[in-house]
This record gives structure tokens, C-alpha cells and sequence, in this order.
């Protein structure tokens, strides 16, 4: 048996525009007839984290109250939030590929 | 783990730990694919020296009025072009035809927003070194469009009266991807006595967004002359921008 893919791990922010859950929803739909077919989608969501421009103070916020923790101004650097990032692929080698169904999701 | 909901009834992932398991670190933005083809298109345009203006709004907020009265106004001292972004129909494309200005429709069928590629791919049938600014009017839609850079320059966002004032909260990465957000159809104010001006813009600031806010109205000339005079001072500063970077 060839190789196969066992976990894909990725990193959603919430400012992203991706939905995990919606993500993970076409994951399945997919990896069918793929090397990933057995595949693992890990998802791994961000916080929201802020600079000021006018205090300097990190802060993690939510999605719609995007101020400054410390001075609530709405003048602010996105540090954290926004990304939709391939982590990591991990394989398993043809003899150690099990017939394990079992999927894992992690938010 | 249960196989249809994804719920961590049962046992967990023990396999991924094998030491016989190859990990391939990989940190790639998964929308390189569409960013990239952006930023070719942007080299494009800048190329040309064209100000692109992508247009975003629920449906029926009145961007393809205010692309008339734009070109109304302003034609004869611009030379401008529209792509137009509908799931069907040439309504839009034909209303800015009109007005003798080229327009160009994408009719994405059920897609909810245009990408980059639908973009490049109509750019073959306009003289972008003829044009000062290309408008991209892209599906109305408060949600997809704003995760799909397309090249441009410049995003405007449409909040319409009728819509209510708190629309940026709800929908905060659309709002955060503006550049200026026109709070349109004010004309509505005097029958929408829900819309608070202050409270939008409150509600726009919520969402970490620092940038312009205007009032218009496509009704009255006043209110036009105010988007008028930030759109000729937006393509002032793109064409000096543009010089400065050929080095001229």
C-alpha cells in the first residue's frame, strides 16, 4: 500500500472568512478517493490579538470589539486574527498505515 | 471519535504520535493561490498607472448607481471602466453601458463573490493605458468578496440606511477590509428613524477600522460632491504615488 496522508494540520483565525466547522465539513468531502482519504483535518483557531497605536498595550479581543483592553481605543495594529495556514502534513509509511476510521477534530 | 458529528465521544487520535509517521512542516497561507494572481493583476494595473476600486455591499445598497453618478459627473475628466460581478444577468453592465463607459460582466452563476483569476480574465478586453480608473463592482454580498483580494487598490463598502446601523459588528471581516465606508441612501434617514449616523459609525470603529466615513446620497447633489471630492483626491494621490514609484 502506498503512502498516505494521516493528519492535516491547519491554523484559522477568526478574522479569516473561513469557518472551521464548515472547513472541516468539505475536509470530508474532500479527502475521498485521495492519499488523505484516512486523513486527520486538525484545526486549530487563533485569538485575536491587538496593538495600540495610541497606548501601545497588547490586547486579545473579539471579533467584533476589535478596541484596546486598556484605553479602548479603535486605533489598532492586527498582531494575531487573520491567518489561514497550512501547518502541517503528516504521513504514514505503508506499513504502518492502519485501518483506522476514527477522525480527530480539534478546535 | 464519533465518525458523523466529529463529537470526542470515543476514543481518541492515538496514531499520530508514531514515531513512523513522516511530519512535513509546511506554514503556507492556504489562499496563496489567489493572493498571488492578486498581486499580478496589481503589477498590472500599476503598470498602466489604473486606480482600482472594488465595490462591496449587500445586494441593493446602490453601488451601480453611485457608479452613475460617478461617471455622470466625472467622465469627461477620468476615463474609467466597470467590471460588473452578478450571479446572473447584464442589468448592471447594460445601466453603465448607458452612459457610454465600457462595462464588462462576470456572471459568477452561484458563486457568492469574484476572485482574482475571473478578474484577470476579463482584463483582455479593456486598454487598461487608456483608463484612469477601473471599478470593480463585486457580488453583493457582506460576507465572501472580503476575503478575496483582487488586485485593487482602493475597497469601498456600502452600508445602506435601510440596512441598519450595526451592520459593521455583524459582519466584521467585510467592514475591517474597508478602505472608506460610505453609509448610503441617507435619503432614507427621514423614514428610518432606527439608523443612527453615530451609532454606524461606532459600530464600524468597533470592528478596529480607523477609516473615512461618508454620507451619501445619491439624491442630493451635496452629499455627491463630498464622494466626489474624496475619489478625484484618491486618484490624485494613486497617480502621484504611481510617479514617484517609476521614479520619474
Amino acid at each position: 500500500m502506498d503512502k498516505s496522508v494521516s493528519l492535516v494540520h491547519v491554523k484559522v483565525g477568526p478574522l479569516s472568512g473561513v469557518e472551521p466547522d464548515l472547513l472541516h465539513h468539505a475536509f470530508l468531502a474532500c479527502r475521498t478517493h485521495t492519499i488523505g482519504d484516512q486523513a486527520t483535518l486538525r484545526i486549530d483557531t487563533s485569538a485575536i490579538k491587538i496593538r495600540c497605536k495610541l497606548c501601545g498595550e497588547f490586547s486579545r479581543v473579539s471579533v467584533n470589539h476589535i478596541l484596546c483592553a486598556s484605553c479602548g481605543a479603535w486605533q489598532t495594529d492586527l498582531i494575531e486574527g487573520d491567518e489561514f495556514i497550512l501547518q502541517r502534513i503528516e504521513f504514514i509509511a505503508p506499513d504502518n498505515v492502519t485501518e483506522s476510521k476514527e477522525r480527530k477534530h480539534v478546535r | 471519535m464519533c465518525g458523523n458529528c466529529g463529537c470526542e465521544t470515543q476514543v481518541k487520535s492515538e496514531k499520530t504520535d508514531k514515531p513512523s509517521a513522516n511530519i512535513v512542516e509546511v506554514h503556507a497561507n492556504l489562499k496563496s493561490g489567489n493572493d498571488s494572481q492578486a498581486i499580478a493583476n496589481r503589477a498590472l494595473f500599476d503598470a498602466h498607472n489604473v486606480l482600482v476600486i472594488n465595490l462591496m455591499s449587500s445586494p441593493g445598497s446602490g453601488k451601480t448607481r453611485l457608479l452613475e453618478e460617478t461617471i455622470r459627473a466625472l467622465k469627461s475628466q477620468y476615463a474609467m471602466a466597470v467590471i460588473e460581478g452578478d450571479l446572473e444577468t447584464e442589468n448592471d453592465a447594460n445601466r453603465i453601458r448607458r452612459h457610454g463607459v465600457q462595462a464588462e460582466q462576470i456572471a459568477t452563476g452561484q458563486g457568492c463573490h469574484l476572485d482574482a483569476s475571473m478578474v484577470q480574465k476579463v482584463l483582455g478586453r479593456f486598454s487598461l493605458q487608456k483608463l484612469d480608473v477601473l471599478f470593480i463592482e463585486n457580488v453583493g454580498n457582506l460576507i465572501c468578496p472580503a476575503c478575496f483580494d483582487l488586485g485593487q487598490h482602493l475597497n469601498i463598502i456600502l452600508l445602506s440606511v435601510p440596512e441598519g446601523d450595526d451592520k459593521p459588528e455583524k459582519y466584521p471581516v467585510m467592514f475591517r477590509a474597508a478602505d472608506v465606508m460610505l453609509i448610503s441612501k441617507t435619503d432614507y434617514l427621514q423614514f428610518h428613524d432606527e439608523f443612527n449616523v453615530p451609532r454606524a459609525i461606532e459600530s464600524f470603529r468597533k470592528v478596529g477600522n480607523d477609516a473615512p466615513v461618508l454620507e451619501v446620497s445619491s439624491l442630493n447633489s451635496q452629499h455627491l460632491e463630498r464622494w466626489f471630492s474624496y475619489f478625484t483626491h484618491a486618484i490624485t494621490v494613486h497617480q502621484s504615488q504611481s510617479l514617484q514609484n517609476s521614479g520619474v
